[in-house]
C-alpha cells in the first residue's frame, strides 16, 4: 500500500508553520520564522513546507491531503460582523485589514495550488486544530480537552473530550470574551509587544502582589459555570488597533507604560494581579471540565496553555491526574493539529501518533558542519566522541564559560530544549548578569530557566508526581526546594520557582550526558538552558546562523556536532549584534 | 543632503508633478493647454528612470526608482483607502442601520449568567473554506 502524506499548514495570523505526516507519523515540523529569520513570521510558510517535504524526500504533488488550521471565510465573516456591530468606530480597522484579507487570507486555496500541490485541502476550525494538536499527540486513549487563545474564527475557548481517534467539542466561548486577549491587552498596557512578550509579563508577576484583584474582577467577570465575560468598556480590540480603551487608565489610576521606560511596583503588581486572574479562570474552567467529562486525563492547547506558571498548579488544584500539552501549544502547533485532525478524525485512521520529544526540525550532520567550517576557514577542534564532547562542555560550563549548544534536529515550538540552546553554570550567582550583559541583553527581571535530568526532579523541585510530560517542553513552573535554592541562584526566580525542562537519556543522549558530567563536577544535575538567538531574532536554525550568533555576542564556545569552536580563536569574525537588535 | 536623497526627491516629485498637472488641466478645463506639460513630465520621468541609469552610478539610479515607487505606493494607498472608506460607509453603514432597526447584534457583549455556547455544528464540513 502506498504511503499517505498529510501536510498541515498554519499561516497569516502569527507564527506560520508546517508539519508533514507520513502514514500518521510526524516526519517533520518547523516554524517559518526559523527560515525567514523574521520573528513570528505570519507569511505563507513556503520555506517551512519545503523543508518538511525535503525531509520526506517528496515533491509537492506527492502530498495526498492538506489540513489548513482555520476556516478563513468563517473568520472573515466574524470580522465583518464585528465591524458592523462597532460601526463607525471600526472604520480604521476596516480600511487597515481588508486589503490583506482580499489579497492573501481569502486566497489560501489558490496560494496552495500555486505552490504545486494537487492535494485535497481541508479547512479545520481553529480550535479543533488546537484540540487535535494536543490530544492527538498525547499518550492518552481518552482525555478531556481545553483550548484557550486570543480568538480563532469565533471561539476563544472550547472544551470537549477526545476518545480514541475522535474529538468532540461540546461548548465554546465566543469573541470578544477571551483570556488570551485579556492577557495581551494588559501586556500592551505594560508597554510590551502583543503576541510576542506575554511570557515577559508572566516572568514579571512574581515581583508584585495581587493588589488589583478588584480592578481585574471589574475587567473580567467569572461565572459559576466556569465561563467568563470581559467588560468591554475597558477594551477596544474589537474595533480598533489599540487593545484597551481610555477607561482602563481611569480604572487603574496610572497611564500605560511607555516601551523601554522603567518597570515600577505598579507594573509588577499589575502583572501579578493579571496572573492571579488568569489562573482563577484557567482552574475554574478545568474544574468545570472535570465535572462535565469525569476524565482523569486532560489536554491543553492554545496560546494561553503556554502560561507555564498556571500549568504548574493544575494537577494540585483540579481533580485531574495527568496532563499533556504539546511543545508548540500556540498557533504554530495547530499546523500539526490540522494534519493530525485530517489523518485521524476526517480520514478515520485509528493509528495514533504519540509525541515523545520535540526534535522535528532540520538537523545537520558532521559532514555538513565540517564543510561549513572549512569553507569559512573557521578555527575549530574536532572531538572524537559525543561523550568526550559532553565532558568537555560540562567542564567549560563549570568554568563559567557560556557555551552555544547546536546538536541534532531543531526543536518544534517556542522553547530551546537542548538542540539550539545556550548552556551555562546555574551555580554562579553572577551568571544571570553575565548572560544578560554579554549575550542576551534582556530585561533584568527576566529569569533564566533550568534543565534537569528527570530522575533528579523531586530532589530539587516541589514537582507533581509522576513527572508530567509537559516538563519535557519547559511548560511547567514549580517551586525549587528551599534547601536547594542557594545552590542554583542563577535559575531561581525571585519567588523561588523555576520553569524547568526535564531530560531523559533516551530523548536526547548527548544533552543528558552534559548534565550528568556537570553533576560529577558540581554535584548539581542542572544547567542554565536559554535560547540560542540574537536579541530580536528567532532561534538559530543552521550552522551559519549559530556561528554568526556566537560571534555577535559574548558566547565563549560553540559545540556543534562533533566540533568545538572557540570564539577567541576566530575574533576576525566578531561583530556587535546589539547594534542591529530589534526587540 | 546627499546625492542619493536628492535623486530620491526627484523620483518622488516627478509623478506628483505629473498628477498635479493633469488634475489642474482637468478641473480648470485647460487640459489641451497643459497636455504638452504632462507629456514633458512623463518623458522626464521615463528619462530619469530608464535612460539615466545607464550612465549614473548604481546608488543614485536606485534612489530615483525608489522615489518613483514610493510615490506610486502612496497614491495607491490613498486611492485604496478612499475606495474602502466608501465601501465601509455605504456597505457596512447600511447593514449597521438595518441591524439596529431590527435590534440584532452579532456579538454578545453582556452575557449575564454564562457565556458558554454550544459548539457550532454547521461548519463540521471540513472541506468548506
Amino acid at each position: 500500500m502506498p504511503d499517505t502524506y498529510v501536510l498541515g499548514v498554519s499561516a497569516h495570523y502569527h507564527d506560520s508553520a508546517a508539519c508533514l505526516l507520513k502514514n500518521g507519523e510526524v516526519v517533520a515540523a518547523a516554524q517559518q520564522e526559523r527560515f525567514s529569520r523574521k520573528k513570528h513570521d505570519n507569511g505563507f510558510p513556503k520555506e517551512a513546507i519545503e523543508y518538511c517535504l525535503s525531509e520526506a524526500n517528496i515533491v509537492p504533488a506527492r502530498v495526498d491531503y492538506i489540513g489548513f488550521y482555520e476556516k478563513p471565510f468563517l473568520k472573515f465573516e466574524r470580522l465583518l460582523y464585528q465591524m458592523i456591530d462597532t460601526f463607525p468606530w471600526s472604520a480604521h480597522a476596516f480600511i487597515d485589514s481588508l486589503p490583506s484579507w482580499l489579497s492573501e487570507k481569502l486566497a489560501v486555496p489558490s496560494t496552495i495550488e500555486g505552490h504545486g500541490f494537487k492535494a485535497k485541502t481541508f479547512f479545520v476550525e481553529h480550535h479543533r486544530s488546537h484540540a487535535a494538536g494536543t490530544y492527538l499527540t498525547s499518550p492518552f486513549d481518552s482525555a478531556a480537552i481545553l483550548t484557550m487563545d486570543g480568538v480563532g474564527e469565533w471561539a476563544t475557548t472550547t472544551m470537549g473530550e477526545g476518545k480514541g481517534n475522535t474529538i468532540t467539542l461540546s461548548k465554546e466561548i465566543h469573541f470578544p470574551h477571551s483570556v488570551g486577549l485579556l492577557y495581551s491587552a494588559i501586556t500592551a498596557y505594560l508597554g510590551f509587544s502583543v503576541n510576542n512578550s506575554e511570557y515577559k509579563v508572566m516572568g514579571l508577576a512574581p515581583y508584585g502582589k495581587n493588589t488589583y484583584q478588584k480592578e481585574f474582577d471589574e475587567l473580567m467577570q467569572v461565572f459559576a459555570d466556569g465561563s467568563f465575560a470581559l467588560n468591554m468598556k475597558y477594551f477596544s480590540f474589537h474595533h480598533a488597533k489599540s487593545m484597551f480603551s481610555p477607561e482602563m487608565e481611569s480604572l487603574f489610576g496610572q497611564p500605560p507604560r511607555k516601551k523601554e521606560s522603567a518597570v515600577t511596583e505598579f507594573h509588577q503588581d499589575m502583572a501579578a494581579s493579571l496572573q492571579a486572574k488568569t489562573e482563577e479562570v484557567i482552574l475554574g474552567l478545568l474544574n468545570h471540565l472535570h465535572q462535565e467529562t469525569k476524565q482523569q486525563n486532560v489536554c491543553l492547547s492554545g496560546g494561553v496553555a503556554l502560561n507555564s506558571v498556571a500549568n504548574g498548579k493544575i494537577l494540585r488544584r483540579t481533580p485531574f491526574k495527568r496532563l499533556f500539552i504539546q511543545p508548540a501549544a500556540g498557533d504554530a502547533g495547530s499546523a500539526m493539529g490540522a494534519a493530525l485532525y485530517v489523518h485521524n478524525v476526517i480520514l478515520g485512521n485509528a493509528h495514533r501518533f504519540r509525541m515523545t520529544h520535540a526534535y522535528w526540525g532540520p538537523g545537520f550532520d558532521d559532514v555538513e558542519i565540517r564543510g561549513f567550517l572549512d569553507e569559512k576557514k573557521i578555527n575549530y577542534q574536532s572531538v572524537n566522541s559525543h561523550h568526550a564532547l559532553s565532558k568537555k562542555v560540562a567542564e567549560l560550563v563549570w568554568d563559567n564559560q557560556v557555551v552555544g549548544w547546536f546538536q541534532g534536529r531543531m526543536e518544534w515550538g517556542p522553547r530551546a530544549l537542548g538542540a539550539r540552546s545556550i548552556l551555562s553554570n546555574p551555580c554562579n550567582p553572577e551568571m544571570q548578569n553575565i548572560l544578560n550583559l554579554r549575550v542576551k541583553h534582556r530585561e533584568r527581571f527576566r529569569p533564566f530557566a533550568p534543565v534537569i535530568a528527570e530522575e533528579s526532579i523531586n530532589d530539587w523541585f516541589e514537582a507533581d508526581t509522576p513527572t508530567p510530560d509537559p516538563t519535557d517542553y519547559m511548560l511547567m513552573v514549580y517551586p525549587i526546594k528551599k534547601t536547594k535554592q542557594k545552590k542554583i541562584p542563577a535559575v531561581t526566580h525571585v519567588d523561588g520557582s523555576g520553569r524547568l525542562q526535564t531530560v531523559r537519556k533516551e530523548q536526547n543522549p548527548n544533552y543528558y550526558s552534559v548534565i550528568k558530567e556537570f553533576e560529577k563536577l558540581s554535584g548539581v544535575p542542572i544547567l542554565i538552558n536559554t535560547s540560542f538567538n540574537i536579541r530580536g531574532e528567532p532561534i538559530v536554525c543552521t550552522p551559519a546562523q549559530a556561528y554568526r550568533c556566537m560571534m555577535g555576542t559574548g558566547i565563549d564556545y560553540l559545540a556543534m556536532g562533533s566540533f568545538l569552536i572557540p570564539r577567541k580563536e576566530n575574533l576576525r569574525d566578531a561583530w556587535d549584534s546589539e547594534s542591529i537588535a530589534m526587540d | 543632503m546627499d546625492a542619493g536623497n536628492a535623486f530620491k526627491l526627484v523620483g518622488m516629485g516627478l509623478p506628483i508633478a505629473t498628477l498635479v498637472t493633469v488634475m489642474y488641466g482637468f478641473f480648470t478645463g485647460t487640459w489641451h493647454d497643459v497636455f504638452i506639460y504632462v507629456i514633458g513630465l512623463v518623458i522626464l520621468t521615463l528619462f530619469f528612470s530608464l535612460v539615466l541609469p545607464r550612465f549614473l552610478p548604481r546608488a543614485e539610479t536606485w534612489a530615483i526608482r525608489d522615489g518613483i515607487r514610493s510615490t506610486g505606493e502612496r497614491i495607491n494607498l490613498i486611492l485604496v483607502g478612499l475606495a474602502l472608506m466608501l465601501v465601509y460607509v455605504i456597505g457596512v453603514g447600511i447593514v449597521f442601520l438595518s441591524t439596529r432597526i431590527v435590534g440584532k447584534r452579532f456579538m454578545d457583549l453582556h452575557p449575564t449568567h454564562s457565556s458558554w455556547k454550544k459548539c457550532s455544528s454547521v461548519m463540521h464540513d471540513e472541506e468548506m473554506f
